[in-house]
């Protein structure tokens, strides 16, 4: 196969067009929530993020309205708490990751010209999990009992002597259960980038939001969950009383700062990323031109994603830590500006290149207002990275104009870009351009207006979260200036939402999109585009293939590149290699269905309800999401095998794909990454208290237990692994079944719950209790974790005996089993490493 | 086409080299040190641990900073078909910003003293 020719130089059936739209076609009328088709699901995900947006905007205006002049009342104080938690909460967790997990399922498929991204029902459960979820925690603030302690709920303060009553606990399960959310779209988006790439599009080639979106989610599977343990521990602290965060049993509260900000400073970049990719790909279409300095774009986003993980202690810098400590992280803090920097420069440079044939509309307008404000929070940045100017302006309105000048200008200002360029891909209608001018004025007026004047109020001493202030501190007028902008900011998002309502017409039935791109931009999203994404699925020869392939429109449209019908019959797309892009298998893919939609409900009910200690209620939801998951997992890996199918080219490739090579693998190993940043978050706190409180560990609390009983726990846990394996080499042939199979890994299972059941009573029989101390909350929280894995890894050895039992696992047919094997490995892994350090550690240490 | 394509988990790694190696000297630097104060080590045992973490990182990166090209055909990551040039050079620039990083994170064990409370 060359780059030139085409793979299919004939001409094509019309009736494989009809094929593909039958195939794909969207439910119609309510049953649409049973649609998993990217474009469905992604619009679903970003409207929700935008009510979001504007509901936290409200919020955003009441606390301004609040803080217009001195002494006021408008709300009261205990509102007030809940109106700043829930804004920043909402904006942070509920607005920004989500709508970029949204244009990632949006666009992303699109911009590789892939048929969907490669788990279409995880994404949706990612979506109606968040949806339900996000929209019964926010509507907490209606009934008194939203959270109060801050978005970033520092303890003490949110332990339960401090804060009773149920508002930290909506949060705290909340917010846990809307980052597993993140984290199920993180693992389709980087198996989606790194594997449903179009034949061609090598890493060299892939579009710089796709790079954008790999760092994005990566930087999601090593962040969140350490945000996840940490909600853990302070839900397990507040219900059971175990002292992770209480000083006088051992506990630290600066635990829990260490554990939000190891999210909360990587969560900034987490949202910037994608933002900085979209304005690289608008800034290049503007300019007409290549973007400056492609690769060196590439190597900023991976530097700013490594190094925003060395800046977390920066919001702890006025904690009271050792000046070297404080020297690491600001040098780091500093540093990641070189990299963002580099991005900056690198689109100055495209506009410079262009030599005055940007085109300045409403996206470009925006993006310009992102440069400039976000390269204003970025100096901010590195003033508040010096430590002598952080202890000043630490927890004052300093800090409030740089973090919204850095999420606005690094986020929200590019993502109206987003809206007004992208448009065209999924509506009939462009959005206004003339309105689209007033949206961007009124904004960047009132963001400067808003935020400008708190840099003053900051330095002239105004703390962060006051409910109000008197008359002679001398802040009256630059509140009073900040409303005011606030107001004006808001007057440009309302237009906004009028030009939406106007013009926004989404082409959910089917059939491209009315403007086949309008700003003659050069990547894949904009060819010809309907239900199925693209007619074929083009062979691309370089970074900007409709600029360098101009008649590649016409060609994919005729079906003249890969797989131009359905080569199964069934809902389909093609898998390449993540270096090179070539066609290695297509993926048969589920269409629409409800029990993700149950799942996500289930997922959703449980968490809310065991918040308001509904126990029973929230059981029977948990049992819902469980089966859920089962009933849509039970459908795929897909009999048969259909053989090789031709895509094109001559080419010849298989339906099915077990291994190292298939999606699933990958999917699993990226979730195994999440549970083991879960565990090495874990492995930190128990460290960190150990240094914080050596006098309530060993040898002045119990004695961990003897070696006997470590090596029993041990052994059957390997024993479990050995099983697991031995199970693989019994697989019998295709269209087999074998009753050995199911005995050994039943085997495997027991084991596994030996091994876990015996951890607990070895620790239990020596007479250490989980609210003893903080050592006792941490040996006990090991097993809590792994109990997680565990009930998972039973979960998925039922599914695999069950499977064999019904004739659906041989050894062609094997991602069951491979899936189980994977997690029983990491599962046994994990908890030897957990003997290793509370078995161990201890006797060392002591 | 070749019969072993370039394996992902190995060219993912020769590209993020430098900024892994980084990342391993600031987590041995920030979490070693402060093991070393809280144990009651001596603060010059502290310094002189750094920078030779510091020095260690340096020469565990030159080599894709500096003999990039060498690198990737050794551990077999060039892509086929002149592509290889993107991945050498994005693993070399992200290297090289990795050996500023580097220094620059361990420039404060030179300047101020290990142990001390900042205020």
């Amino acid at each position: 196969m060359t780059d030139t020719a085409l793979p299919n130089e004939g001409n094509r059936p019309e009736s494989e067009v009809a094929e593909l739209r039958r195939i794909w076609a969207r439910p119609r009328g309510w049953r649409i929530i049973s649609d998993v088709n990217n474009t469905t699901v992604g619009m679903f995900y970003m409207g929700t993020a935008l009510m979001f947006f504007i509901l936290a905007g409200v919020l955003a205006l009441v606390i301004r309205a609040q803080l217009a002049m001195p002494g006021n009342d408008l709300v009261s104080q205990d509102l007030f708490n809940q109106l700043f938690t829930m804004h920043g909460t909402t904006m942070m967790f509920l607005f920004a990751v989500p709508a970029m997990e949204a244009l990632g399922v949006l666009l992303l498929p699109q911009m590789l010209a892939a048929r969907d991204l490669p788990f279409p029902r995880l994404g949706a459960f990612a979506v109606w999990a968040y949806v339900i979820g996000g929209t019964v925690f926010f509507s907490t603030i209606l009934y008194d009992l939203a959270p109060d302690g801050g978005w970033f709920m520092y303890t003490p303060l949110t332990l339960i002597e401090f804060s009773p009553g149920d508002n930290a606990d909506f949060w705290l399960l909340g917010i846990g259960f809307i980052e597993i959310s993140a984290i199920a779209g993180a693992i389709e988006i980087i198996v989606g980038v790194l594997k449903t790439r179009p034949p061609g599009m090598s890493l060299a080639r892939m579009p710089i939001f796709a790079w954008a979106m790999l760092i994005f989610a990566a930087m999601i599977v090593f962040a969140f969950p350490a945000v996840i343990l940490a909600t853990m521990l302070l839900e397990i602290d507040r219900a059971f009383g175990w002292p992770f965060f209480t000083a006088r049993m051992g506990g630290d509260p600066l635990l829990w700062q260490h554990l939000f900000w190891f999210f909360g400073h990587p969560e900034v970049y987490i949202i910037f990323l994608p933002a900085a990719g979209l304005v690289s790909m608008i800034v290049s279409t503007m300019a007409r031109r290549p973007l400056v300095g492609h690769d060196l774009i590439v190597v900023a986003l991976i530097g700013t994603g490594f190094f925003s993980f060395g800046l977390w202690v920066h919001h702890m810098f006025t904690t009271g830590i050792p000046s070297l400590s404080l020297a690491f992280f600001s040098a780091a803090s500093m540093a990641v500006a070189i990299p963002s920097g580099i991005q900056v420069f690198s689109w100055i440079a495209t506009i410079a290149a262009a030599k005055g044939r940007l085109r300045i509309n409403t996206p470009s307008l925006f993006v310009l207002g992102a440069i400039f404000i976000f390269t204003m929070g970025g100096v901010t940045g590195v003033m508040v990275a010096l430590v002598p100017v952080d202890f000043q302006v630490h927890d004052t309105y300093f800090v409030v104009a740089h973090l919204h000048y850095v999420l606005m200008g690094g986020m929200v200002f590019p993502l109206f870009a987003t809206f007004y360029f992208w448009a065209p891909m999924v509506s009939r209608n462009q959005l206004s351009e003339r309105l689209g001018r007033w949206v961007f004025w009124l904004m960047f007026a009132g963001f400067h207006i808003a935020f400008l004047p708190m840099h003053l109020t900051g330095l002239r001493g105004m703390p962060r979260r006051v409910w109000t202030y008197s008359d002679d501190v001398g802040w009256n007028w630059l509140n009073l200036v900040s409303t005011v902008g606030a107001f004006i900011l808001a007057a440009g998002v309302l237009l906004f939402i009028v030009d939406l309502a106007r013009r926004f017409r989404p082409m959910l039935a089917g059939g491209g999109a009315g403007n086949d791109n309008p700003w003659g931009a050069p990547t894949l999203e904009w060819l010809p585009n309907d239900v199925y994404t693209t007619r074929s699925i083009p062979l691309v020869t370089s970074r900007e293939p409709l600029w360098d392939q101009p008649d590649l429109a016409r060609e994919v449209q005729e079906g003249r590149h890969f797989l131009p019908n359905s080569a199964t019959g069934e809902r389909e797309t093609l898998v390449t290699s993540p270096v090179e892009g070539k066609p290695q298998y297509i993926i048969r893919m589920p269409g629409p269905g409800y029990a993700h939609v149950v799942a996500a409900a289930g997922t959703a009910g449980f968490f809310l309800l065991l918040t308001v200690k509904l126990v029973v209620p929230a059981a029977i939801c948990g049992v819902m999401a469980i089966i859920g998951c089962l009933v849509w997992t039970w459908g795929l890996d897909k009999q048969g095998d259909k053989g090789l199918v031709e895509i094109g080219a001559g080419l010849k490739v298989p339906s099915y794909m077990s291994g190292p090579a298939s999606h699933t693998w990958w999917a699993m190993v990226v979730l195994m990454l999440v549970a083991g940043s879960l565990y090495l978050a874990y492995v930190f706190s128990y460290l960190y208290l150990w240094v914080v409180s050596p006098e309530v560990w060993p040898p002045h609390a119990v004695a961990p237990p003897s070696g006997e009983w470590t090596l029993s726990v041990a052994g059957l846990a390997l024993a479990s692994a050995g099983l697991t394996w031995w199970a693989g080499r019994l697989l019998p042939p295709s269209g087999q079944r074998s009753g050995l199979v199911v005995v050994v890994l039943g085997l495997a299972a027991l084991a596994l719950m030996a091994s876990f059941g015996l951890n607990i009573q070895a620790q239990w029989q020596t007479g250490l209790r989980p609210t003893d101390s903080a050592y006792g909350a941490l040996v006990f929280m090991a097993s809590v974790l792994d109990g997680q894995v565990v009930i998972a890894q039973l979960i998925l050895f039922g599914v695999a005996m069950a499977r064999m039992l019904c004739g659906r696992l041989d050894r062609v047919r094997r991602v069951g089993y491979e899936n189980c094997t994977l997690l029983c490995y990491y599962t046994v892994g994990q908890m030897l490493l957990g003997l290793l350090l509370v078995h161990g550690f201890p006797r060392v240490a002591g | 086409m070749k019969d072993h394509p370039p394996s992902i988990t190995r060219t993912l790694l020769f590209l993020l080299w430098g900024p892994i190696v980084w990342g391993v000297q600031f987590t041995l630097s920030y979490g070693g040190h402060t093991l070393l104060c809280a144990q009651g080590a001596s603060p010059v045992a502290s310094q002189w641990g750094l920078a030779g973490l510091a020095l260690l990182a340096l020469i565990a990166i030159a080599p894709v900073a500096f003999r990039s090209g060498a690198v990737a055909a050794r551990l077999g990551v060039l892509p086929t078909g002149g592509e290889g040039g993107f991945v050498v050079l994005v693993a070399r620039l992200a290297a090289i910003l990795s050996l500023i990083a580097v220094p620059w994170t361990a420039a404060g064990a030179l300047m101020l003293q290990a142990c001390i409370q900042g205020r």
